[in-house]
């Protein structure tokens, strides 16, 4: 059975994903095609014993065919959350609303069971962070890999077998990988086994989750290049959570910036990493250290806030050294600027300014 | 993974466990109030076999010779004569083992429906189901065994006349073929259902159903989900097999030291096994098959636990691949 | 589940105002209404214990009464084989079975505790020891060595009550270990070790108490367990024939049932509900344990 080939876009066409004034796209979706995602103002809430949790408040993106998108963010800002709200995965203390969240045209919210399970894998897929506990321990990889072929398409026992083969082929692995167990293989191979598992209905849209946190940096550098160099070939979307700004510098167009359940930035990765416009992502690049550093370990101060009593106003007000009066009282909302980032802070420009300086002066 | 290293290993292990018992139940008998010949002889003993058994457990001479003695008969196999019965207590345990088998593992059969009252009470956790079950089982774990017994004995024997209070089999109905089992099988009902719910249900149930909730809560358990697996889909075929493996563990543990619970039921329903053999004994004061009781019960409590090993290492790919 | 831990040394000011250990005890205890119910039945249990001589009609081996009286207003649960009062025999009952499986349970924790932790804390030699100790004893049938024991050592209650505690103590033993073996890497540890403090007060003030939750939830089983093994070596003839026991009664009645069926009846629900209540203590320590977080 052959795979699909999809016809993948470049990545200097410009993204087709920030609403705004330069969208020139119809409002009615009369490309559906084009687009695979479109999520609007979604909220995921958690119902805990210490009171109500807005783990995601108010994230709106779209994800078109064949896009590379990096969702960064820090331990706990939500980014797993949305990844998972995207599919319904969440437990059932969750509560998940959006205005609108739809896979292909249809919304995933409404669905019925039925049709959601075969959104699951066979639209959109995931690969976890952590492989061994991500894989049932008491089953053999290939009959792992088999339970959502079977359940997405019908193949004969054979056809089944075979197609195992050609995705373990598919991330350089030997077909003898098929009858072994998840704690007999090393953690680059497992997550190999994943990204083999995520594409073996044909997804179109695949949301990596940490796909590379777990594994040392060698490791890291193998399964990144493959992770690109599939998705190059079968032109599935991509969405790579990560906390790690590195990795998607160098394999997404497209970057949101997730900050205690908000996207505070999102636009072309060159540009918001680059010249970035929120103080956190400037505090996010500056802290990243580069080979040549040899000055001390730039960190953003403070710590993310307790969902449970957010601050009032601009969520990130308390460590950002832009503040002012109005970032107290006013949440900022998200506006598109120059360059076609869109930006949720008061004094955007200001901080695209000084982070030019700072370009300009590395460069100088 | 190295079958026959880890076979030795463990099968030694039992070596330390097989010498503390000899080793305690020597004590026991010679720490007693009283003469140990005595002990072993009976109180009304003619004064030749008294001779007899001092000289057997050279018990005129240090504690040392005396322990020496002692282990050297039990390796013999020789675990004393029983005094109320004239016969040798090996001899005797082994005749009414099958009886006592039979009866708990009848109480095994029914005891496996908390299994699968427990699998369904942790997938659907919190439901009126789950609160019933747990909460009834609860409450008959709590009475004692004897007890129950009794009531059932009121209910099903007095009251209803439904089933027989006592004994394996009625004097009046045929002793062998088709009749024998049907009569057995009825005295067998109601201390095997004693049995199994006071005892073994309540611990199957709730194991199971804490192993269904834990396993519910791991990773793959999401991924599965994710693959777009049915609710019922991934109960069947990750859950349950993966919470069902320390249940296992547990039911092999349970059959060793089953014995505790089968004394009490024996007793209560005249069951002719090692459990009433052992209410007899007590009784007459029959201390070497009380002994040898208890050197049986704990070996094959060490002997029950290196099966259970080795079925767990069977299932769980992870000790048998490792 | 580090903030709720006791760990802030005197030097660093505590920044979290939470629930005192006393109030977060009275909450784990009262939190739930199965607790509840089982705090009630125990202090209603004690209570009669403490106060039999008062509380209860008549002389417990007076023969108040013709046998097999049915419960009437004059003897509220009848009165058994030898015409003796059935409910102050239940009331003196709780004097027997009460202190004794509290006894037993608590011998079993302090040996538990110290042993497991030692094994925990020290390893090595010690700890291969004490883990081979606590294998030979889970395997040892406890109601068969208790029966050897009763008959060869006579049936006095407090003598079975410390060789229930010095047999299953190994099971606490190995919770306690392995909590020491745990906590003992914890941060605050190391910080209070390399700041000076000896071994024995690391376990004292800060690991043990800890660790010790499971260990205590352990004990109150343990507390249920010595409650019906007391009344089993009594229903099988080896209980102490100078107290009250329920497990005699229900043994004096067996022969009786059809025509007296409530001098067996009644001192079993009492032991059934006196060892539920323990049960629904227990059960509730291990589910405010488990309690899973959200993230």
């Amino acid at each position: 059975m052959k795979l699909k080939r999809a016809i993948g876009q470049s990545s200097d066409v410009a993204p087709k994903g920030v609403t705004g004034p330069t969208d020139n796209e119809p409002a009615d979706g009369s490309q559906p095609t084009a687009e695979v995602l479109l999520v609007e103002n979604l909220r995921a809430t958690y119902s805990t014993a210490h009171g109500l949790i807005r783990a995601v408040d108010g994230v709106s993106f779209k994800v078109g065919r064949g896009d590379r998108i990096g969702l960064v963010g820090e331990s706990g800002c939500g980014k797993t959350t949305m990844g998972r709200a995207l599919l319904r995965l969440l437990p059932p203390n969750a509560t998940v609303e959006a205005d609108a969240l739809t896979f292909m045209g249809r919304d995933v919210l409404s669905m019925p069971d039925s049709e959601l399970r075969r959104v699951r894998w066979g639209g959109i897929s995931m690969v976890f962070q952590n492989a061994l506990s991500a894989l049932n321990p008491v089953k053999k990889i290939g009959s792992q890999i088999a339970i959502p072929i079977s359940t997405h398409m019908s193949l004969s026992r054979g056809d089944t077998r075979r197609r195992i083969y050609e995705l373990l082929e598919m991330v350089r692995l030997r077909p003898n990988v098929a009858g072994l167990y998840p704690h007999q293989l090393s953690g680059g191979m497992r997550q190999r086994v994943m990204i083999a598992m995520a594409l073996s209905c044909d997804p179109s849209l695949v949301i990596a989750d940490e796909p590379t946190t777990s594994l040392d940096v060698v490791r890291q550098d193998e399964i990144l290049a493959e992770i690109e160099e599939l998705q190059a070939r079968l032109g599935f979307a991509l969405i790579i959570v990560t906390h790690d700004t590195a990795i998607v510098a160098e394999t997404c167009d497209r970057t949101l910036v997730m900050y205690a359940g908000t996207l505070v930035e999102a636009g072309r990765t060159s540009t918001v990493l680059g010249s970035p416009s929120h103080p956190y992502t400037l505090g996010l690049v500056r802290s990243a250290p580069g080979l040549e550093d040899r000055t001390e370990l730039y960190t953003i101060g403070g710590r993310p806030p307790d969902l449970t009593h957010p601050p009032t106003g601009c969520l990130f007000h308390p460590r950002c050294s832009y503040k002012a009066a109005i970032c107290e009282r006013e949440s900022p909302r998200p506006r598109g600027i120059a360059g076609g980032t869109k930006v949720r802070c008061h004094f955007a420009e200001d901080v695209n300014a000084a982070a030019s300086d700072l370009t300009r002066d590395a460069n100088a | 993974m190295n079958w026959p290293a880890y076979l030795t290993r463990r099968i030694l292990s039992i070596v330390p466990v097989v010498v503390a018992i000899v080793v305690l139940a020597f004590l026991l008998i010679n720490l007693a109030p009283g003469d140990p010949a005595r002990v072993l002889a009976g109180e009304r003993g003619n004064p030749e076999y008294l001779a007899y058994v001092r000289h057997k457990y050279g018990l005129d001479h240090s504690m040392g010779y005396r322990l020496w003695k002692y282990g050297e008969a039990v390796a013999q196999g020789d675990f004393g004569t029983s005094l109320a019965y004239q016969r040798p207590v090996a001899s005797l345990i082994f005749d009414r083992l099958p009886a006592t088998l039979l009866l708990i593992g009848a109480a095994q059969v029914i005891a496996i429906f908390g299994i699968l009252a427990g699998a369904i009470a942790g997938a659907r956790r919190g439901s009126l189901f789950d609160r019933a079950t747990s909460i009834s089982t609860l409450v008959v774990y709590s009475t004692p065994v004897f007890w129950t017994g009794l009531m059932l004995i009121i209910l099903f024997s007095v009251e209803l006349r439904w089933l027989p209070a006592s004994g394996m089999t009625s004097p009046l109905a045929p002793t062998s073929g088709y009749g024998h089992y049907v009569d057995v099988l009825h005295h067998l009902i109601l201390p095997a259902f004693t049995l199994a719910i006071v005892w073994y249900l309540p611990e199957y149930l709730r194991l199971t159903r804490a192993g269904v909730i834990q396993t519910m809560n791991e990773d793959f358990v999401l991924t599965a989900r994710a693959t777009g697996l049915s609710e019922r889909a991934v109960l069947f075929r990750h859950v349950f097999r993966n919470a069902l493996l320390p249940v296992v563990t547990l039911v092999g543990l349970q059959v060793g030291l089953a014995i505790s619970g089968a004394i009490i039921t024996e007793s209560v329903f005249g069951w002719p096994g090692l459990g009433r053999l052992t209410y007899e004994s007590i009784g007459t004061r029959d201390y070497p098959v009380l002994l040898g009781i208890l050197f049986f019960t704990a070996i094959s409590v060490a002997f029950m636990s290196i099966v259970t090993d080795v079925v767990y290492a069977l299932l769980d790919p992870r000790v048998k691949y490792a | 589940m580090i903030d709720h831990e006791i760990q802030a040394p005197a030097a660093l000011p505590s920044t979290r105002k939470g629930p005192t250990r006393v109030g977060r005890g009275f909450r784990v205890l009262l939190g739930r209404p199965s607790r509840t119910i089982g705090i009630a039945l125990i202090a209603l249990a004690a209570i009669a214990a403490v106060f039999a001589p008062v509380v209860a009609p008549y002389d417990p081996f007076a023969l108040a009464g013709t046998p097999f009286d049915h419960p009437s207003s004059q003897f509220l649960l009848g009165t058994d084989n030898l015409g003796r009062d059935v409910l102050s025999r239940v009331i003196w009952g709780t004097r027997t079975s009460l202190p004794f499986a509290v006894g037993a349970a608590g011998i079993s924790l302090i040996c538990g505790l110290t042993f497991g932790s030692l094994a925990g804390y020290y390893g090595g030699a010690i700890d291969h020891l004490l883990s081979r100790i606590f294998e030979i004893f889970v395997m040892i049938p406890m109601l068969v060595l208790l029966i050897v024991v009763a008959s060869l050592y006579g049936r006095h209650l407090s003598f079975t009550m410390i060789v229930i505690g010095l047999v299953i103590w190994p099971a606490n033993a190995k919770i306690a270990r392995a909590q020491v073996l745990t906590i003992k890497t914890r941060g605050y540890v190391t910080a209070a070790r390399g700041a000076g403090a000896s071994d024995w007060w690391l376990l004292t003030r800060r690991i043990i108490p800890n660790g010790i939750s499971p260990v205590i939830a352990n004990s109150v089983m343990q507390v249920a367990a010595a409650l019906l093994i007391e009344a089993s070596l009594a229903f099988l003839g080896l209980g102490d024939p100078n107290v009250v026991s329920w497990g005699q009664m229900i043994q004096d009645a067996r022969p009786y049932l059809q025509i007296a069926w409530w001098s067996a009846v009644f001192p079993g629900m009492a032991l059934a509900l006196l060892v539920l209540a323990f049960h629904l203590i227990g059960e509730g320590f291990e589910t405010e344990e488990s309690h899973r977080s959200v993230f």
